[in-house]
């Protein structure tokens, strides 16, 4: 999974808009990573396509974008990935100073 | 029970869902929708309010979202790619409603695909048309009609051909008010934000301003094969305060108010069939769309966006990838577009121009043809390989 992506499955904790995933994944990376609407775009009609995330529209008739549970599968096994590399990035950090 | 058949039903979604609504008062509730069929079974019970919605969705196993789930919604029937579903909560408490951009999507490829053939058969029946009435006045009108012996066949087979000429036209006519009327549906709420300056002039304005030189014309042909260099080009002219105004409806004239200098990143994005989720997506993170191409196949848009001296330049694209990807689709779609013209021309051109030097007079009309052929090959062949040095560029960048 790409940064990108995962940065965006990560931020869809509660349903948001397309702006709300840009402007969420800016606050939780510190400003570091600053999505273009055109690669949000890009990755959210995709991830949609494979069935990760479905849209409604809210009250406003805007679009919502919300996980779905294949998403929460998918989001938990990364997640348990980066778990052992952040693990094994602490253990063995020191042999290299 | 009770089934009815409504053979157009997709054609006007919002219209359908309120004849289900109005059936569901009369105690007629949704069982079943038959896709081929186009027959909906009702079961009859005790008269509600309920609200429909109609979505499609090219997923197969298509969930509906928790938020929906927990906000009243329950899947009544599927079919195919089609789904229904009810609501029973009063309208006033229902918050969330299904997104109208897969309806839209498909409406829209129905669309282009019955204009396609609306405009080769009126062009066929035209050339035809033409041919008879010439042979008729160059006759004099002498002209021996003979009847076809199977006169049931052709009579029953021009009826049938009018009637699905004219369902063709009906059903493009439908669909586009259709998908109007869903679009304003999502679109009422952010419309206002991505007003343009445009809207700001009239037109007996914008003239006297070109009249003073405040607002000046620029022409830019062919942009689409190599946009990175038309995303400069608008770049450099706002830093020397030349800011893009509009551009004219075939995308060719570009017209710039004159003003201060000023930072703003230009984007031509293209899109196969764009959308209003699309357009949403990029306003809400304060893009302005300054032109949208009309077309079916190439749907290009210009976004503009300012910021200040010293900031980062905003992307539409904020990564390598997603930005290759874009390029690499542009590059694809001129080539299936103009190759296989290429290919045929070259074809042509290459039978005839044994012939140019075999024959005795000097010149005729067929060479023009086949330098006519050679100078379209060349044109083509320039916008595919341009497409291609811009996927390239990007690569290298």
């Amino acid at each position: 999974m790409t940064e990108t992506a995962f940065y965006i499955l990560l931020s869809l904790t509660e349903p948001r808009h397309g702006y709300g995933i840009i402007k969420h994944v800016e606050e939780i990376s510190s400003g570091r990573i600053r999505l273009g609407s055109g690669t949000i775009y890009g990755t959210l009609t995709k991830m949609q396509k494979d069935g990760v995330i479905t849209v409604f529209a809210d009250a406003e008739r805007k679009t919502v974008y919300e996980i779905t549970d294949s998403g929460k599968e998918l989001i938990t096994a990364e997640i348990e990935r980066l778990k052992e590399l952040h693990g094994n990035a602490l253990k063995y950090e020191g042999e290299f100073l | 029970m009770k089934s009815i058949i409504k053979p157009l039903w997709s054609y006007d979604v919002q219209k359908t869902e309120q004849w289900l609504t109005d059936q569901a008062k009369e105690g007629y509730h949704l069982k079943e929708l038959r896709r081929f069929k186009r027959r909906f079974t009702f079961e009859k019970s005790l008269p509600k309010d309920v609200t429909y919605r109609i979505g499609y969705d090219k997923i197969k196993p298509a969930t509906l979202s928790n938020t929906m789930r927990n906000d009243g919604w329950e899947k009544v029937t599927k079919t195919g790619k089609w789904y229904v579903i009810a609501n029973e909560r009063p309208e006033g408490k229902v918050t969330t409603s299904t997104s109208r951009d897969a309806i839209i999507k498909r409406n829209n490829f129905i669309f282009y695909g019955f204009m396609a053939i609306l405009i080769y058969i009126t062009g066929a029946m035209l050339m035809n048309l033409a041919l008879f009435t010439t042979i008729y006045f160059a006759s004099n009108g002498n002209v021996e009609r003979v009847e076809s012996p199977f006169w049931i066949i052709t009579y029953i087979g021009s009826a049938l051909a009018t009637a699905f000429y004219f369902f063709m036209i009906y059903s493009v006519w439908k669909i586009k008010r259709a998908n109007k009327a869903l679009s304003q549906e999502s679109q009422t709420t952010y419309a206002p934000h991505h007003t343009l300056e445009k809207k700001n002039l009239t037109k007996a304005e914008e003239k006297q301003l070109k009249r003073e030189g405040l607002i000046i014309k620029r022409r830019k042909f062919g942009w689409m094969y190599s946009p990175d260099k038309l995303e400069k080009w608008l770049e450099q002219q706002a830093t020397e305060g030349n800011r893009l105004h509009r551009v004219n409806k075939l995308g060719t004239t570009f017209y710039f108010r004159k003003g201060e200098p000023q930072h703003i990143k230009y984007s031509a994005d293209y899109q196969n069939l764009s959308n209003d989720t699309y357009f949403e997506i990029h306003r809400q993170a304060g893009w302005k769309d300054i032109f949208s191409s009309k077309g079916a196949i190439q749907k290009w848009t210009i976004w503009s966006k300012e910021y200040e001296e010293g900031e980062t330049p905003p992307a539409l694209y904020s990564d390598k990838t997603h930005k290759l990807k874009q390029a690499k689709k542009v590059a694809l779609s001129y080539t299936v577009l103009f190759l296989p013209l290429v290919l045929m021309y070259l074809f042509i051109a290459s039978m005839n121009i044994s012939y140019m030097f075999r024959k005795e007079e000097a010149w005729t009309l067929h060479d023009t043809n086949t330098i006519m052929f050679f100078i379209c090959i060349l044109v083509f062949g320039t916008f595919i390989t341009k497409t291609w040095m811009y996927y390239m560029r990007l690569r290298r960048a």
